[in-house]
């Protein structure tokens, strides 16, 4: 069980209100998953200081916050899961009841094949039962389950997580036979001047893009989504994820005309260039948008 | 990054389901969104889940909407058919309910009983239905009614013996006109606007029944002329033997019933089926004859006795042969006739309490009879005077 102390997080179980805690202790049902008062409290305090309450790092949160927070969580199933990683019987059984055939369900949609999905999920549920242990210690996967979301999305989350990280290894281990041999690229011709201008201003188009403008471009563009599957993970109408999208081309191509001004061309050359092949541009789009972004989780995973 | 996240880069499996469920703070999602920005590997795990999830709420929610929804969705399938559907029920639906109204009506056709049995004469002159309303409609000139003044209440219309001179089919009478049956006390002025329908007077005879009428089997050969009233007779099969004394035909109850009879002209007079509809015929003047002026008869009455026609020019002409032959009546009134009618018994003794001049009888049942030759002749004139004639003769100011 994570602590706060784990955590470095600074905050005291005495924070918690009492009243708070009583009312959720009655609303989540948590004697019936044979849980005590403090080990309740415990499970609270810890999910709370994990994240800080939502809050940013090194921000205390009032009561109020803590109670938002709170309030936010699926504390039924964050109790269930917390009893079930405590080897509570009657835990498992309701977990079984309630969540056995949905992951099977749900790992056969992430595979596309009966077979793999089936292994995937017993794969998983055997992990969840805490059949693992590290250092001789039973460690189960449902620990780091906080109730942020459903249990059943976190399930899902972490059978598709599971999936694609094995479909990323056995990728890399397939043999080199199943490639086509490529021919060794020509060496690159000096670029005119034109087009390094272009190549310039469309990475400093891509980089001012905002974070859900760049996961749209590489969800549509790079991995080839359809605007149904983006607007799913959104949770918006797929209209709203086509006018987002083509505001974001729209705008990028206003950003790269602009910057191409500024570089000193006139705006009719600027338009000419944008109309260059864009197999002429030496421009890795995917390292561009990957690029932009991910110092945040490694700034937060450095910590 | 949790111990979960791989190369502690990712978000874990609880931040991006988090995520996706829209469940956690602004400030953490765009953290998760700027990840998934950059981060093919997070995009895919979320992409997986969520289709996943929409994938087992579809499977979820099929059999809920195939239970709930089918009939629903059958019905709108349907939706076109059940225009020409309904139609089909509804012809159908109606055509069972006529037949089954003739059916119920033919039973009761030409029943005979005695005449014991009163009916109500003034559920002959007030329809009941809306047919017999619209087929009652007033005529506007020249019948006027005689049996205005009739009491709604009184008896039904007793046998009467049956006029000679109307047994036989009445050769030329000039012009069609109504001419009113003076004994029927029926509002023979409700004669329906297609009264006039030149083909409804010279084509055929269309009988119908009102409920509960009763006419007589003399007053329908009266009306329909004892050589052609065979038509109606088959229709009626009691009628043929229905001349005794004391028998009557009872019409049907039906107010849609109708018997056509093909070719049922009866030369210059003819029955119209208005009148019959009326529940007593009336007899209407064909076009063919005229009077000894040449000029179209525009009012006229019948009796037993005679037959009072006044042209265009306001003479009054009477003929005893029903049309056969015509004489011209002196001027004993002032200014231009304009109509002639038969006054009935009732409406006499309404207007003579001592009953002078007014032929009563009662049936054995006690009903009311009004007798043709109790009834006189009245002529209006264009102011409005009225003189009257027992014999259509002589006449006297009123």
């Amino acid at each position: 069980m994570e602590s706060a102390a784990v955590k470095g997080i600074s905050c005291t179980p005495c924070a918690l209100a009492d009243s708070l805690l009583d009312e959720l202790w009655r609303e989540c049902d948590a004697a019936g998953w044979g849980l005590d008062r403090s080990e309740f409290d415990a499970i609270l305090l810890s999910v709370g200081t994990a994240r800080n309450y939502g809050l940013a790092e090194g921000e205390a949160a009032s009561r109020q916050q803590q109670a938002a927070y709170f309030r936010g969580l699926r504390l039924s199933d964050l109790v269930l899961a917390r009893a079930c990683a405590a080897g509570n019987e009657q835990a498992w059984e309701r977990f079984v009841a309630l969540y056995r055939q949905p992951l099977i369900r749900a790992a056969i949609a992430i595979t596309g094949s009966e077979t793999l999905g089936r292994d995937l999920a017993e794969q998983l549920y055997a992990e969840l039962y805490g059949l693992t242990a590290r250092a001789g210690e039973r460690r189960c996967p449902l620990e780091s389950y906080r109730g942020r979301g459903s249990l059943m999305g976190w399930l899902r989350t972490t059978l598709a997580q599971r999936h694609v990280d094995h479909y990323r290894r056995s990728h890399r281990e397939q043999p080199l036979e199943e490639f086509d041999a490529q021919a060794p690229e020509p060496a690159p011709e000096k670029p005119a001047a034109e087009l390094t201008a272009l190549e310039r201003a469309v990475e400093e188009a891509l980089r001012c893009r905002d974070a859900e403008e760049r996961f749209l471009l590489a969800s549509y563009y790079l991995d080839g989504r359809t605007l149904l599957e983006i607007s799913r993970v959104l949770r918006v109408h797929e209209a709203t994820v086509s006018r987002k999208l083509r505001r974001a081309t729209g705008g990028i191509r206003k950003q790269v005309l602009r910057n191409l001004q500024g570089s000193g061309m006139s705006r009719r050359a600027a338009e000419e260039a944008l109309g260059a092949d864009p197999r002429d541009l030496d421009l890795n789009l995917k390292k561009l948008l990957q690029y932009s972004q991910s110092d945040t989780f490694q700034e937060k995973a450095a910590r | 990054m949790n111990q979960n996240s791989q190369l502690g880069l990712h978000p874990d499996a609880e931040s991006l389901n988090a995520f996706a469920e829209q469940a956690l703070a602004e400030r953490e999602r765009e953290q998760i969104l700027a990840h998934l920005a950059a981060c093919s590997r997070c995009r895919q795990i979320v992409c997986l889940a969520q289709a996943a999830a929409a994938e087992q709420e579809t499977a979820a929610e099929a059999p809920k909407a195939r239970s709930a929804v089918w009939p629903g969705a059958w019905l709108r399938s349907w939706r076109i058919a059940w225009v020409p559907v309904a139609v089909l029920a509804a012809i159908v639906t109606l055509a069972v309910f006529v037949h089954q109204r003739r059916m119920d009506t033919g039973s009761k056709l030409a029943r005979i009983e005695p005449q014991a049995a009163p009916q109500n004469v003034g559920n002959l002159a007030k329809p009941s239905t809306p047919l017999q309303k619209a087929e009652t409609a007033p005529l506007p000139v020249p019948v006027r009614s005689a049996a205005k003044s009739l009491n709604p209440t009184a008896p039904a219309v007793a046998s009467e013996p049956l006029p000679q001179h109307f047994s036989t089919s009445a050769p030329h009478l000039s012009q069609a006109a109504s001419i009113e049956l003076p004994n029927s006390g029926h509002e023979l002025a409700a004669l329906p606007p297609d009264a006039s329908n030149p083909e409804a007077l010279t084509h055929g005879v269309v009988v119908q029944f009102k409920p509960e009428a009763a006419v007589s089997a003399r007053e329908l050969q009266l009306a329909l002329g004892t050589a052609q009233s065979h038509a109606a007779a088959r229709a009626m099969p009691s009628a043929r033997g229905s001349e005794t004394q004391g028998r009557r035909i009872l019409a049907s109850t039906a107010p849609a019933q109708q018997y056509e009879t093909k070719a049922a002209i009866l030369g210059p007079i003819e029955v119209s089926r208005q009148s019959l509809m009326a529940g007593i015929p009336s007899i209407h003047l064909t076009k063919t004859t005229a009077l000894p002026s040449g000029l179209p008869a525009v009012s006229t009455a019948i009796s037993r006795h005679c037959v009072l026609a006044i042209d265009q020019a306001g003479e009054l002409f009477q003929s005893e042969d029903f049309g056969g032959h015509w004489a011209h009546v002196d001027r004993q009134w002032t200014g231009r006739a304009v109509t002639v009618h038969l006054r009935s018994n009732k409406e006499n003794k309404a207007a003579d309490p001592t009953g002078a001049g007014v032929e009563q009888s009662e049936s054995a049942s006690g009903a009311e009879v009004i007798s043709l030759s109790a009834a006189t002749f009245e002529l209006v004139n264009e102011d409005g005077k009225v003189w009257v004639s027992r014999d259509g003769k002589t006449w006297k100011l009123k």
